[in-house]
């Protein structure tokens, strides 16, 4: 095959491959993280609502933007951690945190009792993880985040520092620290 | 999936599918290029039936054309059916667990310039037969555009990635190729009025 009609053959395979469409993506993206994010809202909150509500917020962001999601910049686990992050700190600023998210759902979607236990389930099964952020809780926030996201949720260094959004540098430094002062705390514990 | 999560897909599907579905992310460098898209898009823009109806692979059959009865041109593959009717109409029947996009990539060469998002809902259809779908404002009103789930549209579609139960059309929206798309419902599918 020569070399036109090579690059003909691509354009025509380029044109009629099927391609998902980014809802399909995203849908995919919502599979493999939603459980991972629960865990995260569950370590901090012993509300299932709460949960359920900042599970939804996270999502709802994450939808709008995932246009402007770039694959080849970072894994889209810790995209959804740098979001979670920024929803959470918005929670704590303001009690009302995470309603928006039910609204813009169209209205508050009202947790069955199922759910309701499904999500108590998660919050009890992340109690050794609320233990460890306790023990975390002298940390500055900055290296208690830099903990959790790469002991717990076993993002790779890079990948936390792209969801916290600091260079990688910086973020091993903080990693570093974090561990060091756990380490020295856990022996002055005996 | 669970329970909470099941539904909370429903809900994001529901509400933001429409428009993600229809959007495209940037190429490096260079702006959104919406043009490259032609033709018309099918997409199942509420994600718990479409996993349910594992429709995100592509078909490895190939189409096989010809005449329907009443109609004008039928394309035929294992997971779907195009029938441009003698009216002008054109039906698509969703045969399940097959490429929704590979019947995208048909209507495309059949130069219909509609993209179609169908919204389906847990629970049994209550009324048989294709749906009509709803053009948006801006929407090209012809061809008329007819979704059918299955045979006649009271199927059970089986649970896949949408979790057990039963799951039916329930409304159809028809976008303009140049739109980003409208989370509508549009008109009422097979759960009947109001559903």
């Amino acid at each position: 095959m020569t070399l036109p009609e090579r690059l003909a053959a691509a354009r025509t395979w380029s044109r009629t491959r099927p391609r998902k469409t980014l809802l399909e993506e995203f849908e995919q993206v919502y599979l493999r993280n939603v459980d991972v994010l629960m865990g995260y809202f569950a370590r901090r909150c012993g509300d299932p609502h709460t949960v359920a509500d900042l599970t939804s917020e996270t999502f709802v962001r994450a939808m709008d933007g995932f246009a402007r999601f770039d694959p080849r910049r970072g894994s889209d686990r810790a995209w959804l951690f740098g979001i979670a992050a920024h929803v959470f700190a918005r929670h704590c600023e303001q009690s009302a945190g995470g309603r928006d998210a039910v609204a813009r759902l169209g209205g508050h979607r009202t947790l069955d009792a199922d759910e309701i236990e499904e999500l108590a389930g998660r919050i009890d099964s992340e109690r050794e993880g609320a233990a460890l952020m306790r023990r975390c809780a002298r940390l500055p926030a900055v290296e208690r985040a830099a903990v959790e996201l790469v002991d717990l949720e076993g993002l790779t260094p890079k990948e936390a520092a792209l969801a916290l959004g600091v260079s990688g540098v910086a973020f091993r430094k903080r990693l570093s620290r974090a561990r060091s002062r756990l380490r020295k705390e856990y022996q002055n514990n005996g | 999936m669970a329970k909470f999560t099941e539904n909370l897909w429903n809900d994001l599907a529901q509400e933001h599918g429409a428009a993600l579905a229809q959007a495209t992310r940037p190429g490096p460098g260079r702006a959104r290029r919406r043009g490259l898209i032609a033709g018309s898009t099918l997409v199942l823009a509420a994600a718990g039936t479409a996993l349910g109806l594992g429709l995100t692979s592509t078909s490895g059959s190939t189409p096989a054309g010809g005449t329907a009865p009443g109609g004008i041109r039928k394309v035929v593959t294992a997971a779907y059916t195009i029938t441009e009717m003698s009216n002008g109409s054109v039906l698509v029947q969703i045969n399940q667990r097959k490429s929704i996009v590979a019947s995208d990539a048909k209507l495309s060469s059949m130069g219909i310039q509609e993209k179609v998002a169908v919204f389906p809902k847990p629970g049994a259809a209550t009324v048989s037969g294709p749906v009509t779908c709803k053009p948006v404002d801006g929407a090209p009103k012809q061809p008329q555009v007819q979704v059918l789930l299955g045979t006649n549209g009271t199927e059970v579609i089986a649970g896949g990635n949408t979790g057990a139960g039963t799951w039916h059309l329930g409304s159809c929206v028809v976008f303009p190729t140049s739109d980003k798309g409208n989370s509508g419902p549009g008109n009422t599918g097979n759960g009947g009025a109001g559903g």
